[in-house]
């Protein structure tokens, strides 16, 4: 037994002793390559042409992606130093552009969304020979719809502004002479440069986030292709508000009117509903608010009504003038509320 | 006496007394005008100082219609929607309207001015509608927000009672066409989809659809098209705007803050703040040019005339906007005292047609305007008071030009 096992380790220390032996040959193999061929290594490794780093001669435009219309910047960027002496010819759509001659950059106007616009340089160079150099134009809008989720009444014909919290739809439209189909399309989308939704999404030109605190939130969009190749690209600046209270004298009959009462308004009658209308209060807090107070000089009165947002007012007769308060709030977002006073004359 | 005779004497009184009570029930009182009860002794009409109000006949005219003056005000109680209705190819138009509140209908002969209620159907809470020029459908939006409804209503010609019916569904917009069918669009998805209902066949057709829900839509006069469709107007986000024609979108070289849009198939009028300033300009799509028009202009208060698309009629206040146009316009904080212009996108110029101060002594805030059916009528609304005005377009002189 004890012979047996003397055997199985003797084999075991000379096959480590092999598996050394190769290794290092290896290394030692490498080692000699390195020093034999050194300029090969490091053009392997280094080779910058790869990466397209080559000194070089191209047309770069500023804005890079631009909308139809947009005023745009050619510019021939000569890294090699080839443009040198050279003659300098530009043409727009394969006609020479005029001008001062030999320019280094020339501006024009986008074309048409759908149109492609060709731009080429001809560089006569000092030898003799010539170089061409030439760019495609096709501008592409870019549209960046917000729809904030916050209260407007539905006669007021504007849009909605985003308060603090409150939830901001926004919508891409990317248009090269017709919409193009977001499933063909990659969107990242930043909010004040921080990448959200996880990372770019294929297909997710549309997406919410909440308001957050500041002046203005900017929202900003790359579209590109699956393939990477950079469609369009563009940042807005979204204001942020404070939600407003407007009293709205509203009418059996009729609804609300179109002007806000004031302490001028002019009052028929011994009875007047008054509609609170808390504009770009977040619709979650307009829909279940933990606040929903009305003060008659200053005294907190029950509003007799199911609508919070509503008081009927009844004249004691004379002429008399009432201190109305309302106030309207979220108690876990501060900020997601209003209160205003209004001064009635009956 | 016997106590027999004393009860059926008894019971003859009573039976007497309930005959006499049975006679007064079923054939009233003895005095038919006696109105003892009624009578509360208020004075009478031998007091000379009551003045008892005459009810005008109603074959007599309750809007001049004969004045010399070309601006007219129509109505003096708010209305929800009008057309200018031609029943048949002889008759004499008439303007029509929904009086809101209560969506009964009602006629004026734009020649004899008489008026008369075609409709007396109450549609509670009534605030917008719309008519198709054959006078015979209407569509009817009662209430706001989430608890609006929306009826389409067949106006009879022989009683005033307006057989209605519900359409099911959110409208978010609507309108009527010159080929008599309605267009209204409706939430779908993440956007709006845009309809035509044929109220003579009751089929519904899809015109077009809009990637986005808050949109305003200025509506052509047919199907077709063009529509102007932009982002609800805030002077703090940005707007764009598309037309859609035959179904097909077109994104017009128009963005910027406060934008809003009306257009024609020859061009457009848009407005936005610029640098600060509410300016308007306007887009000719014949020769692809925009240029600044010489007057600033909301165009929500703009039509196009129908007889030439190059065209537009306005309501225009000749004063400082402020960069925060359109909203306080919006919110009834500001108000306008408008004049009537003619622009033209092709001339670039802007012609006064009337100013309703000079004219009625009124400052009127246009809103909704719309032309008559042979465009010889202009029709809006004052925004302050939603009344229904008339101005004869076609025998307006020119009075001064701006270019």
């Amino acid at each position: 037994m004890y012979k047996l096992w003397k055997v199985r380790i003797t084999w075991l220390f000379w096959l480590i002793i092999l598996l050394l032996y190769g290794y290092m040959r290896l290394r030692v193999l490498l080692i000699a390559l390195v020093i034999l061929f050194p300029s090969a290594a490091v053009t392997a490794q280094f080779d910058a042409s790869q990466f397209g780093q080559t000194p070089q001669t191209s047309i770069t435009l500023n804005p890079t992606n631009p909308s139809p219309g947009d005023p745009v910047t050619a510019s021939l960027d000569d890294y090699s130093g080839g443009v040198y002496g050279s003659e300098i010819t530009w043409t727009y759509n394969g006609e020479v552009v005029q001008g001062p001659a030999n320019q280094r950059q020339i501006q024009f106007i986008a074309g048409d969304a759908g149109t492609d616009t060709v731009v080429e340089v001809t560089l006569s160079l000092p030898t003799g020979s010539t170089q061409t150099l030439q760019t495609i134009v096709s501008p592409v809008y870019m549209d960046i719809i917000i729809e904030p989720q916050t209260r407007v009444p539905d006669w007021y014909a504007g849009r909605a502004l985003p308060s603090l919290g409150s939830q901001i739809n926004a919508t891409v439209l990317l248009n090269d002479g017709s919409f193009i189909d977001p499933q063909s399309v990659v969107y990242t989308w930043r909010v004040n440069n921080k990448v959200i939704e996880g990372g770019p999404i294929r297909a997710g030109n549309r997406v919410a986030f909440p308001t957050p605190r500041g002046g203005a939130v900017t929202v900003s969009i790359t579209a590109t292709t699956p393939a990477g190749d950079t469609i369009a690209s563009r940042a807005v600046s979204v204001g942020i508000v404070l939600p407003e209270l407007s009293f709205y004298e509203k009418h059996t009959l009729y609804g609300m009117k179109s002007s806000p009462i004031t302490a001028n308004t002019p009052l028929i009658g011994s009875i007047l509903t008054l509609q609170a209308e808390p504009f770009f209060l977040d619709t979650r807090v307009y829909n279940n608010p933990d606040l929903a107070e009305w003060e008659i000089n200053r005294v907190r009165t029950d509003n007799g009504s199911s609508n919070p947002y509503e008081i009927t007012l009844r004249s004691s007769g004379g002429n008399n003038s009432t201190n109305v308060n309302f106030h309207v709030r979220s108690l876990q977002q501060i900020s997601q509320g209003s209160e205003e006073s209004i001064t009635i004359n009956f | 006496m016997k106590r027999t005779l004393l009860i059926i004497g008894g019971v003859g009184i009573i039976c007497i007394l309930a005959g006499v009570w049975a006679y007064f029930l079923f054939f009233g009182t003895p005095n038919p005008d006696g109105g003892v009860f009624a009578n509360f002794n208020l004075g009478n009409t031998d007091d000379p100082s009551v003045i008892i109000p005459i009810e005008p006949e109603p074959t007599e005219p309750v809007v001049d219609v004969t004045s010399p003056e070309r601006l007219r005000q129509l109505t003096t109680q708010p209305v929800a929607g009008f057309a200018e209705v031609q029943v048949t190819a002889s008759s004499t138009p008439e303007a029509r309207y929904i009086e809101a509140g209560t969506g009964h209908i009602y006629s004026i002969d734009l020649e004899t001015g008489v008026e008369t209620r075609i409709s007396a159907t109450t549609i509670p809470l009534t605030n917008a509608g719309a008519l198709t020029p054959n006078g015979r459908y209407a569509l009817l939006q009662s209430g706001s927000g989430v608890g609006s409804e929306h009826v389409i209503g067949i106006i009879s010609t022989t009683s005033d009672e307006l057989r209605n019916f519900a359409i099911p569904g959110n409208i978010t917009s609507f309108a009527a066409t010159a080929d008599n069918t309605f267009m209204y669009t409706t939430p779908a998805g993440n956007g709006l989809i845009a309809r035509a209902y044929d109220p003579n066949t009751n089929t519904v057709e899809d015109l077009f659809q809009v990637p986005f829900r808050d949109a305003t839509i200025a509506w052509g006069s047919s199907e077709a098209g063009p529509h102007y469709v932009y982002p609800h107007t805030t002077s703090r986000l940005e707007g764009y705007v598309y037309s859609y024609t035959d179904g097909v979108a077109t994104r017009e070289r128009a963005s910027g803050y406060g934008l809003s849009a009306v257009g024609s198939s020859a061009g457009y009028i848009f407005s936005e703040v610029q640098n600060g300033e509410y300016n308007t300009h306007a887009t000719n799509k014949l020769t692809s040019q925009t240029n600044a028009t010489p007057l600033t202009i909301i165009p929500e208060k703009c039509v196009f005339a129908q007889i030439d698309a190059t065209v537009a009629v306005c309501g225009i206040t000749l004063a400082e906007f402020s960069y925060q146009m359109p909203d306080p316009w919006y919110k009834g904080e500001v108000r306008m005292n408008d004049d009537l212009w003619e622009y033209s996108i092709e001339g670039q110029s802007a012609s006064l047609l009337v100013s309703p101060e000079n004219a009625t002594g009124r400052q009127l805030d246009i809103v909704r305007p719309q032309f008559g059916s042979n465009g010889a009528n202009l029709y809006f609304q004052n925004k302050i008071d939603q009344t229904l005005w008339i101005y004869e377009y076609n025998k307006a002189p020119t009075f001064s030009r701006v270019n």
